[in-house]
C-alpha cells in the first residue's frame, strides 16, 4: 500500500518509521508533518526534514529533563534517536560524509540517555568478537524468578540495534530476557568499525552467545535467536552451527538469498557486482580486505540445508525440519503486531513446528504450532 | 506529497473555521476531511497500544471515501479480525498479547460505530463490543482497570478508575472526561489515561450525561449545560475512595470538554487544577459552523435526507438526540437554543484555579480567538495558553496525531502545579 510517497523507497522507510509509533519511538503526526515537508526523492531533502524534527524532539527531550519530567523526557529522547537515525539512512552514497557517524552517535546517545533515566535497568553489552568488540544491549525481564527464557534478537541489513527495542519490551512483559546485538556490517559496528558482512554468522552469533550465557538469569536450555530482515537469512544460517539455539524466528525467512529477493532481470553476478561496488562506494569493505560479498554462497546453501535441513518454514517446501528448532515465519510488511506474535512464538516447548504443509502461500503472515498445522 | 504547499504561518491558526481541517499531519488517504480526520484519531492511538499503522491503514484503503456504511463495515472487520486475535491469545494464555489485542479491538469498534447514528442498531452492538474489549483488557493489567457506576440523580455514569499499582497509596488523581464524541474506553488512550498512569497519577475517565456510551446505555442521559452537577457525583465517588489525595485532583476535558470542565471548575471547589483542550467559552457559533448546520438553521425550510452533507447528517442523526430531541431537521432550532445556554462568558471570575489550555492551529480562528480572549480574562498566575501547530506535527484538534506532545505538555504543567 503507496501511503506517503510516489516512491516506493521513501514510502516505506516512512512506514518503517510510523509502525514504531507503537512502542514510543514516533509519533504520526511527527512522522506525517515532516514527511510531508519531503521532496520525494531527494535524499537531502529527506536528511534535511528529518534532522528538523529529530533536533526539535531532542530539544524537547532536554528540557523535560532539565525540570525534572522524566517519563516525558524519556518518550522524547526515544523519538529523537529514531529522528535522528532515519535522517542518517539516505547517507551512504558518500562514504566521507561526516554526517553518517555524526548523526548515528547523536541517535545512540539519545537512545542511551533515555535508557539512563528510565526506570528499567537496561545494560549496555560490549561482546567480544575477533579481536575487537560488537555493541548490544540486555534487557531483563522484570519479576521473574529463576533463570528465565532469553531471546537474542538482532537486525538486518540496514537496521540499528536500537530499532529492537520494540521486540525486547514484547518480550520482556511476556517474561523472557532480550539480548540484542550489531554483528559485522550492521549499524554501529559497520559505521565505526568498518568491519563488512559475513556470510558465516555463525561466527558472530557464537562468541555473542558466549556472552549471553554469562549474563544474570539467562537459562542456557532456553535461547532463541530472532533476525528481521536480512536477518532472515543470518538468524537461521547461525541456528544451523551453534545448537545452544532452542528455537529461532526469521522474519522473514530467507533460504536463499538471490533465489528468493532477485530483482526481476539481475543475475546473481549482476547484483554480487553491484553490491561490491556499492560497499566500495561507500566505504563499508576496505580494499585490502578479502573481496566482500555479502551474499551466502551456494556452498553454504548447500551446507546449510545439510545442518540445517530446512532454516526457515517460509521459503521450503518439506516436512523434514529440525523438530527442536521451532520457527516463525512473517510476510508482508506489517510490522505492528510482529514482535508481540514473535514473542509468543519462541516460547519454547510452547512451540513446534507441524509437520505437514509448509508451502509457502499468499497469506500475509502464518505460523505453525502443535495440531494447527498452518494458520492464519 | 512533495506537492503540499508547505504553510508560511506555521504558528498562527488556520485562516478557518473549521476545527478540523488538517495542516501536514493528514494522512491523506480520504479525501472526506471527517473520514480522514477520524482516521488520524484511530491511527494516533497507537502510541498507548490502541491500534497498529497497518491496521489502519490497510483497513482505511478498503473504505469507499466518504461512504459511512462502508466505513462501519470495514472497520467491523478489523475490529472482530483483531478481537479474534485476542481471544484466541487469551485461551492460550498469552495475557500479554491479549490485552494489546483487547485494547486494539477497542479502538476498532469505537472506529465502526462512530458514523453510526444512535437509532441504528448496529451502533449499540458494536458499542457494546468496543466496552466490553476494552474491560477484557483492562482486566489483564497488572493493576486492573474498575469499571465503575457513578450514582446520578437515580441512574448512573459509566467509567473507569485506575491505579498505578494495586497499593492503597494516597496519589494525585486526574478526572477525565472526553466532549461531544467519544467514550470513557477511549480516554484511556489520547485522553491521557494512560500517560497518567506512568505518571503516577490515579485515573478517573467517566462519561456525564449525553455522552456516546452513558447515551447509549440510557437514552434518558442528555447533555446538561450545568455540568458542575455530574462533576460533582463524579468527585463525591472519588472521595470514597483511600487511594485518593482529595487536595490534588485535577479535572481535564477534551473537545466540548473544553465547555464543561471549566464550567464545572467554576462551581464545583473540590477541583484543585484543570485542562482545558481547548477552551470553548462557547458551542454554538463553533459547532454550527464546523458542522455545516448554518445554512440548514437559516433555510427555515424541511430539508430532506440526500440533501444533507455527511457533517450535517452527523449532527441530525447523532447530535440532537444526546440532547433529548428526535432525530429530525426541523429539531434543530430547539437544539441551537440549548447549545447558546452553553457559554462560559461571565464566568472568568469564578475559575480560580491554575488552568491550562491547549489549543490547535487546525482548529481555526474563531475557536482560537474565543479560547484566548476567554484565558486572558482569567485570573490564576499559574495559568498557561499552549497553541500547537503543524511544526510539531500537533495542529489537528486536540492533537490528534501527537499524544506524546500533548501529554507531556498537560501532565508536566500538571505536576508542577501540583508540587507547590
Amino acid at each position: 500500500v503507496r501511503v506517503f510517497f510516489d516512491d516506493s523507497q521513501f514510502d516505506f522507510q516512512t512506514l518503517r518509521l510510523l509502525g514504531s509509533a507503537g512502542s514510543g519511538d514516533a509519533e504520526a503526526g511527527e512522522v506525517l508533518s515532516t514527511a510531508a515537508r519531503i521532496t520525494a526523492g531527494d535524499f537531502e531533502s529527506w536528511t534535511a526534514q528529518w534532522l528538523a524534527t529529530a533536533r526539535r524532539v531532542h530539544h524537547i527531550a532536554g528540557e523535560c529533563q532539565e525540570r525534572g519530567h522524566i517519563v516525558s523526557a524519556v518518550q522524547a529522547y526515544l523519538r529523537a534517536a529514531n529522528y535522528y537515525r532515519v535522517a542518517e539512512f539516505y547517507l551512504h552514497g558518500d562514504p566521507a560524509d561526516s554526517r553518517i557517524r555524526q548523526l548515528s552517535r547523536t541517535a545512540r546517545s539519545c537512545f542511551r540517555a533515555a535508557l539512563a533515566l528510565d526506570q528499567r535497568d537496561v545494560q549496555t553489552l560490549v561482546i567480544p568478537y575477533a579481536g575487537t568488540t560488537l555493541p548490544g544491549y540486555y534487557y531483563p525481564a522484570t519479576r521473574t524468578s529463576g533463570p528465565a527464557a532469553t531471546l537474542v534478537a538482532h537486525t538486518g541489513f540496514d537496521g540499528t540495534e536500537e530499532e529492537l527495542r520494540a521486540i525486547a519490551l514484547a518480550a520482556n512483559v511476556r517474561g523472557m530476557h532480550c539480548a540484542t546485538f550489531e554483528g559485522p556490517g550492521q549499524g554501529a559496528v559497520v559505521r565505526e568499525q568498518g568491519l563488512p558482512f559475513r556470510p558465516d554468522w555463525e561466527a558472530v552469533v557464537t562468541p555473542v552467545l558466549d556472552h549471553v550465557l554469562t549474563l544474570p538469569g539467562v537459562d542456557p536450555e532456553r535461547i532463541a535467536l530472532l533476525g528481521l530482515s536480512f536477518g532472515g537469512y543470518l538468524a537461521p544460517r547461525a541456528a544451523a552451527f551453534d545448537h545452544r539455539l532452542s528455537a529461532c524466528v526469521a522474519n522473514g525467512g530467507v533460504f536463499d538469498f538471490m533465489a528468493n529477493n532477485r530483482p526481476a532481470g539481475m543475475t546473481r553476478v549482476r547484483i554480487a557486482l553491484a553490491c561490491r561496488l556499492v560497499s566500495r562506494r561507500a566505504g563499508l569493505h576496505p580494499r585490502r580486505s578479502r573481496p566482500a560479498d555479502p551474499l551466502p554462497h551456494p556452498g553454504d546453501r548447500r551446507r546449510s540445508r545439510t545442518r540445517l535441513r530446512r532454516p526457515s518454514v517460509g521459503a521450503v517446501r518439506g516436512t523434514d525440519l529440525r523438530e527442536d528448532l521451532p520457527a516463525v515465519h512473517g510476510r508482508g510488511g506489517r510490522r505492528g503486531p510482529l514482535p508481540g506474535r514473535l514473542a509468543d512464538a519462541v516460547r519454547p516447548a510452547h512451540v513446534r513446528l507441524a509437520r505437514g504443509d509448509t508451502e509457502p502461500d499468499d497469506r500475509d503472515q502464518w505460523r505453525m504450532s502443535p495440531g494447527e498445522g498452518t494458520g492464519p | 506529497m512533495s506537492s503540499t504547499p508547505s504553510s508560511e504561518k506555521a504558528h498562527e491558526p488556520f485562516e478557518t473555521t473549521n476545527a478540523q481541517s488538517a495542516g501536514r499531519s493528514a494522512p491523506g488517504v480520504f479525501k472526506s476531511q471527517t473520514f480522514d480526520f477520524q482516521l488520524m484519531r484511530w491511527l494516533s492511538q497507537t502510541t498507548y497500544s490502541g491500534a497498529e499503522i497497518g491496521e489502519c491503514f490497510s483497513t482505511a484503503h478498503l473504505i469507499d471515501d466518504g461512504n459511512t456504511d462502508s466505513w462501519l463495515q470495514e472497520w467491523s472487520k478489523t475490529a472482530r479480525r483483531v478481537e479474534d486475535i485476542a481471544r484466541d491469545c487469551a485461551r492460550r494464555g498469552h495475557k500479554v498479547s491479549a490485552r494489546e489485542a483487547f485494547l486494539r479491538a477497542t479502538t476498532y469498534y469505537e472506529a465502526a460505530f462512530f458514523y453510526a447514528a444512535s437509532r441504528d442498531p448496529r451502533k449499540r452492538e458494536l458499542y457494546l463490543h468496543h466496552r466490553d474489549c476494552f474491560r477484557h483488557a483492562g482486566a489483564l493489567f497488572d493493576s486492573p482497570f474498575e469499571p465503575v457506576e457513578i450514582p446520578y440523580q437515580g441512574r448512573v455514569l459509566p467509567g473507569y478508575f485506575m491505579r498505578p499499582d494495586n497499593s492503597a497509596t494516597t496519589r494525585k488523581t486526574v478526572m477525565i472526561i472526553t466532549g461531544g464524541d467519544g467514550t470513557a474506553e477511549r480516554l484511556y488512550f489520547n485522553g491521557g489515561g494512560a500517560a497518567a498512569l506512568r505518571r503516577g497519577y490515579n485515573v478517573l475517565c467517566f462519561e456525564g450525561p449525553g455522552q456516546t456510551g452513558a447515551h447509549l446505555l440510557d437514552p434518558s442521559l442528555t447533555f446538561r449545560y450545568d455540568w458542575e452537577v455530574p462533576t460533582a457525583t463524579a468527585i463525591d465517588y472519588l472521595l470514597g475512595r483511600p487511594e485518593v489525595d482529595a487536595d490534588r485532583i485535577a479535572y481535564v476535558g477534551y473537545s466540548w470538554g473544553g465547555y464543561f470542565v471549566p464550567r464545572a471548575a467554576a462551581f464545583e471547589k473540590r477541583i484543585s487544577a484543570c485542562i482545558a483542550n481547548c477552551l470553548a467559552p462557547e458551542i454554538y457559533r463553533p459547532v454550527v459552523q464546523t458542522m455545516e448546520v448554518e445554512q440548514l438553521l437559516a433555510a427555515g425550510q424541511p430539508i430532506t435526507d440526500d440533501q444533507l452533507t455527511t457533517k450535517q447528517r452527523y449532527s441530525i442523526e447523532e447530535g440532537l438526540p444526546r440532547f433529548g430531541f428526535e432525530p429530525k431537521a426541523e429539531n434543530l432550532t430547539g437544539w441551537a437554543e440549548m447549545l447558546k445556554q452553553m457559554t462560559l462568558w461571565g464566568l472568568e471570575d469564578k475559575i480560580t484555579i491554575p488552568l491550562l489550555n491547549m489549543s490547535a492551529a487546525g482548529e481555526g480562528k474563531l475557536m482560537y480567538d474565543n479560547a484566548k480572549a476567554f484565558f486572558d480574562a482569567l485570573p490564576n498566575p499559574r495559568n498557561r495558553f499552549v497553541l500547537t501547530n503543524e511544526d510539531q506535527g500537533a495542529e489537528l484538534h486536540t492533537q490528534r496525531g501527537n499524544s506524546s506532545l500533548l501529554h507531556q505538555i498537560q501532565f508536566d504543567w500538571l505536576d508542577e502545579v501540583f508540587a507547590d
